[in-house]
């Protein structure tokens, strides 16, 4: 019995003292941690995927140059699958496990504003790259959410303007049921009704988000009398409804706009087969934009992925700018860099130089809506002569805002 | 409201049901003799699709390679099936497992499958154009419908006709059909009833890798259309009735109908009109529309 006792107690103690040599190795380095959620698998994946890339390769450049503040940069990776109760757990066991500095992602918006209330109870920064529905930084905006992207009020005001510009006044409406479909839809026709209202809606469909066959929704649109319609299907509904519309002639008979079908990551996979001659948009038109941060940063992407970048790039400004405030900061303390954050301006990024609003904590990310035709150079439809709609015309200002918030937490 | 609108909407339903009806059957065959609610056949379908997109994709100058991969794909995903039946199924004394043991065997199946997939073909979209003939649009009676979709009209009822000459005219079906009725006493007349098993088990995956394999030049081939499917599949199950071919045909017809009127009627509802369908039939005749009550 004392021989066992002995060897237990030498055992105990090696894996005591091992695991404070461990610790005290991980203590030196500790590194920033940001917990990176995004939606890997499913309908969005292929945002998810693109913004993680662009993340990283932000990430690999600050570490190379040395870190922020003596101390690595370092991504934890997750995938919401699209649903906010997935999210929400991800997000918990980041927080509570992995221990992460700041939280950064989402690209569904039923999944961003749970994150982002989770960040606010919390009081932790919430970084938003994809998400776009703008109640996120205005409704229902608060101290420590950010978003450094576009917003669906810029989506659906920028394609306000665009039609105001078109011939068509019959719109047909057709939007993915959850949050963001209908901020887009509300953003557009609110603008429509109060500065066009010779524009009418002559019919609206939600169809569920992941539809596998949009053939009823088609045809119900070509037997409305419409002439025009604007959706903001996107990633692989996007898809799937082109596949089903382009068969009908669709895209020759009703004049379509879809911001969100101006995205890589949606007209990409289509390639060839791609539906063209309609108005999509996109916050990277990276050949149309000749400056040399947007073409270091198309090289870097490709060199990664052999791929073009695409919608990923508001990960890799939003890592950058972040490291930019906490360098400004000189500390991991939430309440400083949110200081710094607010009203922050991030210049010579990929798009050129925005700021990061004070009011609402939007970043003044600008907008390119195009007809979109197929191009032989890179395989893909892109936008031609791409229309670049700058921030005061297309976000809410901070009357708006105000407004919007008042009313939101009555 | 015209009656070109109206014949639209009609076949717009009919072709979203037909495309259920073939991957709904596979399920309903297995889980009418095996007994085992197979919730991985949803992977199976997503499997075909995948292969299919592989196959196509490997020979990119051979634009009727399509027609090769919907003959190949089905009968790799049945050989998938196959191993699944014997080596998973059969091992692990599945069939005398209670339904809910079963159930998280197969959903063990299908995040298993879920992952593989995605490390072998990403979790970006896979796209694969229509064959070329059946690209266009076919113009009658004063609408204009794609081609595809009318392919996808016809061709499930052939096969679902052929099944059912299979079951009901051919001396298997006549021994699937004893064993769906009653295994104990079929094993005692010494029939080797886990051969049938495996046999009906690989049907029911070569209907779902044909499913896929078919839907793969409409969809957007990506993780997450599994699990996407396989909820639509069970719901015509319970709208039918387990037990009855004729019954998943019903189902899928209803709910195509449903979904293409009732988009008109309640553009908002569009997400729920499954459920109401479902929750209409469980209330009504919870055993489905041509189902029998079960003991």
């Amino acid at each position: 019995m004392e021989k066992e006792k002995f060897m237990l107690a030498v055992f105990l103690s090696v894996i005591f003292l091992s695991a404070i040599w461990g610790t005290n190795e991980v203590m030196a380095v500790e590194p920033i941690k940001i917990g990176f959620i995004h939606t890997l698998s499913g309908v969005y994946s292929g945002y998810g995927q693109d913004s993680l890339t662009a993340a990283q390769i932000a990430v690999a450049e600050i570490n190379e140059e040395g870190g922020i503040l003596g101390r690595q940069l370092k991504l934890i990776p997750r995938d919401d699958k699209v649903s906010p109760v997935v999210g929400l757990r991800e997000a918990n066991d980041l927080l509570l496990r992995e221990k992460v500095d700041f939280l950064m992602g989402t690209v569904s918006s039923g999944v961003g504003l749970a994150i982002s209330d989770l960040a606010r109870t919390n009081k932790i920064i919430f970084i938003n790259t994809t998400s776009q529905a703008s109640e996120i930084t205005a409704d229902k905006g608060h101290r420590h959410v950010f978003r450094i992207s576009t917003n669906t009020s810029a989506y659906g005001r920028s394609e306000a303007l665009a039609a105001a510009k078109l011939p068509y006044k019959k719109y047909f409406s057709i939007h993915p049921n959850y949050a963001y479909g209908k901020s887009v839809s509300a953003s557009f026709w609110e603008f429509i009704k109060k500065n066009h209202p010779e524009i009418k809606m002559v019919g609206e469909a939600w169809p569920a988000l992941g539809t596998t066959d949009y053939t009823p929704f088609i045809s119900q649109i070509m037997n409305s009398g419409a002439e025009a319609a604007i959706s903001s299907l996107s990633g692989q509904d996007g898809i799937t409804f082109s596949k089903g519309a382009k068969a009908f002639g669709f895209f020759e008979k009703i004049f379509f706009i879809n911001q969100d079908m101006g995205a890589l990551e949606c007209i990409g996979p289509m390639g060839k087969d791609g539906p063209e001659g309609f108005i999509g948009g996109s916050h990277f038109p990276f050949y149309a934009i000749n400056t040399p941060e947007s073409k270091a940063f198309v090289e870097k992407f490709r060199k990664a992925t052999g791929a073009w970048p695409g919608l990923g790039v508001t990960a890799y400004v939003s890592v950058k700018a972040l490291a930019q405030a906490v360098k400004k900061a000189g500390t991991v303390d939430q309440d400083k860099i949110i200081n710094i954050l607010s009203g922050m301006e991030i210049k010579n990024t990929p798009v050129g130089d925005m700021i990061i609003q004070d009011f609402d904590h939007q970043a003044t990310w600008p907008f390119w809506l195009g007809k979109v035709k197929y191009s032989e150079k890179y395989g893909f439809g892109i936008l031609t002569n791409p229309e670049k709609f700058p921030a005061e015309k297309i976000y809410q200002s901070r009357e708006e805002v105000i407004a919007l918030r008042a009313a939101a937490s009555k | 409201m015209s009656f070109g609108f109206l014949l639209s909407q009609f076949m717009s339903g009919l072709s979203l049901g037909m495309i259920l009806l073939l991957i709904t059957l596979g399920l309903s065959l297995v889980f009418g003799t095996l007994k085992i609610i197979n919730f991985a056949h949803g992977s199976l379908y997503m499997l075909g699709a995948y292969v299919c997109y592989s196959i196509v994709r490997a020979f990119p100058e051979t634009p009727s390679m399509f027609w090769v991969a919907l003959i190949l794909a089905p009968v790799v995903i049945a050989l998938v099936g196959a191993a699944i039946e014997f080596f998973i199924f059969r091992s692990s004394g599945a069939y005398r497992l209670m339904h809910i043991y079963q159930l998280l065997l197969t959903y063990a199946l299908v995040l298993m499958i879920g992952d593989l997939a995605k490390m072998i073909w990403g979790t970006s979209y896979n796209v694969i154009p229509k064959p070329d003939i059946l690209s266009g649009g076919i113009h009658f009676l004063g609408i204009t419908f794609p081609a595809y979709n009318i392919f996808l009209i016809w061709l499930t009822p052939i096969i679902f006709l052929c099944l059912w000459i299979g079951i009901n005219r051919t001396r298997i079906g006549l021994l699937i059909r004893a064993i769906t009725l009653d295994r104990e006493i079929m094993e005692v007349m010494g029939i080797n009833v886990s051969h049938i098993y495996t046999f009906v088990f690989i049907i029911g995956a070569w209907l779902a890798g044909l499913g896929g394999a078919l839907m793969a030049p409409v969809v957007a081939i990506s993780p997450g259309m599994d699990i996407a499917i396989i909820v639509e599949c069970f719901m015509i199950i319970i709208i039918g009735g387990a037990n009855s071919r004729m019954g998943t045909f019903l189902g899928a017809f209803l709910f195509g109908q449903f979904n293409a009127f009732g988009i008109l009627i309640a553009p908002r509802l569009a997400v729920v009109f499954p459920f109401i369908l479902m929750a209409i039939v469980l209330i009504a005749r919870p055993w489905g529309l041509l189902g029998k009550p079960e003991q």
